[in-house]
């Protein structure tokens, strides 16, 4: 029975339902950040992001204190270093997200290395143990999706004007480098917030492939991340079906069915554009 | 609507923040304690480690991979050689990564003692690298009957033992093609293997959990162990034999105290365990041989099915279990969870010790 395959694996199993609630409040927290990753093209800090928390969090776990602080630490670290170098040098962004991304990633490898019992490791981390969720990390999501939330509605007419063009905003009398530093500080709160459960590199992947599907989709901001929030959404729960009837891991599976959505809207979505542009002269035709 | 953002103090924080916090990390990681140094490990007796009434002979290096095997090998050559562990103890053998220093021990050492079977993955290169240049390196794996892994039609994987007993003469089943490169979760690039079969991708590699087992290997690893150091091991192989008897007898006598032996583990670790003293592994957070697999949904639903079926009261995790996912089952299912130490010696200061404990911790989790 079609129905029974579909939501037996939730209902039969609680780790299955706080699976889903998980990847569901990742899937919105990224919706509202992931719209202006892609907007103003900042998937390589973004991933920069995902893997400079993970020093932090082997340094914080090694010493016995909550992975959290270690996460937000690491990337505090990372963003003032990228800020430093960008300024102190003629060095781009660009470069100093690439030298803070592995330089970071090194000191976390380095630190697990030497740890004698370290509980877990960088795979971990990066893919997250989603079936093994408990309620208090759902506590966390919940607030950094407050949170963000919150910030993005304050900060949502300047956030707008620099995914347009930097120049309207400092025009319109908005600090282009303290706005920019928000939104990294929302995409930091974001990586941090969601690694417990789902892992850094799936964040990573909830941020941009939903977001991405709703840039194809729509034209205004809002309506981006309504739509970048139900493609999250969807995939989380294909995607958990999939790896519960097909036994492969789960936040890969959830990432997957994201970018497989966001491939096939972008099908369709080209496919639609062309036929309508052909249909225009028959148009003109009949009309006379 | 401007905040002090301004570059120059931004500048100053940034770069203090920033130099402090990698110098406190940096010191962090160099505080860790060294990775491998020899170690004299201690006899049944625990005699003092180093001092004898010998003036301070240097004596050659047998290297071991890990903890376990290395307590077993000490006994034999205890006071003719210096046991040195690569792995830590209490770092998980299944994923350890080995750093240049361990590489050198490896290469230098008069003596190498692996398990073999894929179990520590990290140092398969640098091992066939010694094994491909004739060098002094034993598989335990190639010396014993080792439990072959099967899938049947739900995946459910069980073991049955082909006889491998003689490490030259190899006899093959025909089942098997051992020369297939049928390497399921192994990623090594290089999969030419020459005549060895120490490669079994689906042989079970707990080997160390059973003293029958390691009374298979005993006489080849002194015999070629004995033959590297030019010296004659054999009242230390009669007395090793011996305990080993012994502790298989008092194994046996622990666990005929269970009444049905039915094991939930954290990954499929206890296998030749539970063919040699009576109990049956019946599920698994990991059904895999190493603990480097991810659990996945369905087979934790399989799980939870499993558990409710036998009445399974207990779920047995050890070093590398994931402990949300295994709390979460155990929480959904209403049973306990009990720490084995299956890859730890810790508080174990021989081989029999750590026998003992993990028989204990079984038998007194399942009266």
């Amino acid at each position: 029975m079609p129905g029974g395959a579909l939501l037996d694996p939730f209902v039969a199993n609680e780790f299955m339902r706080q699976a889903l609630v998980a990847s569901v409040l990742v899937a919105l927290v990224c919706a509202v950040t992931g719209t202006y990753v892609v907007l103003r093209g900042l998937s390589f800090v973004g991933d920069a992001l995902a893997h400079g928390v993970v020093p932090g969090i082997a340094a914080a776990l090694l010493m016995g204190v909550s992975g959290v602080l270690g996460a937000a630490v690491s990337a505090a670290v990372m963003m003032t270093g990228i800020s430093v170098i960008t300024r102190k040098s003629r060095l781009s962004s660009d470069t100093a997200i690439g030298l803070l991304f592995v330089g970071m990633l090194a000191l976390g490898v380095i630190i697990t290395s030497r740890s004698r019992s370290f509980v877990g490791d960088i795979t971990r981390i990066l893919f997250g143990e989603l079936l093994g969720v408990t309620t208090s990390d759902l506590l966390w999501q919940s607030g950094a999706l407050a949170i963000v939330s919150a910030a993005a509605i304050i900060a949502h007419r300047p956030f707008v004007l620099m995914s347009i063009d930097d120049g309207l905003a400092r025009t319109s009398g908005f600090s282009v480098p303290f706005f920019h530093s928000l939104m990294l500080v929302l995409v930091a709160i974001t990586v941090v917030a969601s690694f417990q459960s789902v892992g850094t590199l799936l964040v990573l992947g909830m941020l941009v492939a939903p977001a991405a599907s709703g840039a194809l989709l729509a034209r205004r901001v809002s309506s981006m991340m309504l739509i970048a929030a139900a493609y999250g959404t969807a995939a989380s729960y294909i995607g958990l079906l999939v790896s519960y009837h097909y036994n492969l891991a789960a936040g890969g599976s959830i990432v997957f069915v994201a970018v497989a959505l966001f491939g096939m809207t972008a099908v369709v979505a080209s496919t639609v554009a062309r036929r309508r542009e052909a249909e225009v002269p028959h148009q003109h035709e009949h009309r006379h | 609507m401007t905040k002090n953002f301004n570059a120059s103090s931004l500048r100053r924080r940034g770069i203090a923040s920033f130099a402090v916090l990698s110098l406190a990390a940096l010191g962090l990681s160099c505080s860790g304690e060294d990775q491998s140094q020899p170690v004299d490990e201690p006899t049944a007796d625990t005699t003092a480690p180093e001092t004898t009434d010998a003036p301070a002979v240097d004596l050659p290096d047998v290297v071991v991979t890990y903890s376990v095997l290395a307590a077993v090998v000490s006994e034999l050559v205890d006071g003719v050689a210096d046991v040195v562990t690569i792995i830590p103890d209490g770092q998980d053998p299944h994923e350890f990564e080995p750093s240049a220093k361990d590489l050198e021990n490896i290469n230098n050492a008069a003596f190498v003692v692996a398990n073999g079977l894929n179990f520590e993955e990290g140092l398969d290169e640098a091992l066939e690298k010694l094994h491909d240049a004739n060098g002094p390196v034993f598989f335990v794996g190639e010396h014993i009957t080792v439990r072959e892994m099967e899938e049947d039609g739900d995946g459910h994987s069980h073991g049955h033992s082909h006889g491998h007993s003689h490490g030259d003469d190899k006899s093959k089943d025909d089942d098997h093609d051992h020369d297939d490169d049928d390497h399921g979760d192994d990623d090594h690039g290089d999969d030419d293997h020459g005549d060895d079969d120490h490669d079994h991708s689906a042989g079970d590699p707990h080997l160390w959990l059973s003293p029958a087992v390691m009374l298979e290997m005993l006489p080849e690893l002194s015999g070629e162990l004995g033959a590297a150091l030019g010296v004659d091991l054999t009242t230390a192989t009669e007395r090793v034999t011996a305990d080993l008897t012994a502790l298989d007898t008092e194994l046996q006598s622990i666990m005929s105290g269970v009444a049905e032996c039915e094991l939930v583990t954290g990954h499929d670790e206890l296998g030749y365990f539970a063919d040699r003293y009576g109990c049956e592994t019946i599920g698994a957070v990991i059904p895999s041989l190493t603990t480097t697999s991810e659990a996945s949904a369905g087979e934790l639903a399989d799980l939870k099915e499993t558990i409710a079926e036998h009445g399974a009261k207990v779920i047995f995790t050890s070093l590398g279990t994931p402990q949300a996912v295994a709390n979460q089952i155990a929480k959904e299912t209403g049973v306990e969870i009990v720490e084995l130490s299956t890859h730890v010696m810790g508080s174990a200061t021989s081989y029999a010790d750590f026998m003992r404990l993990v028989a204990n911790q079984i038998a007194d989790a399942l009266k």
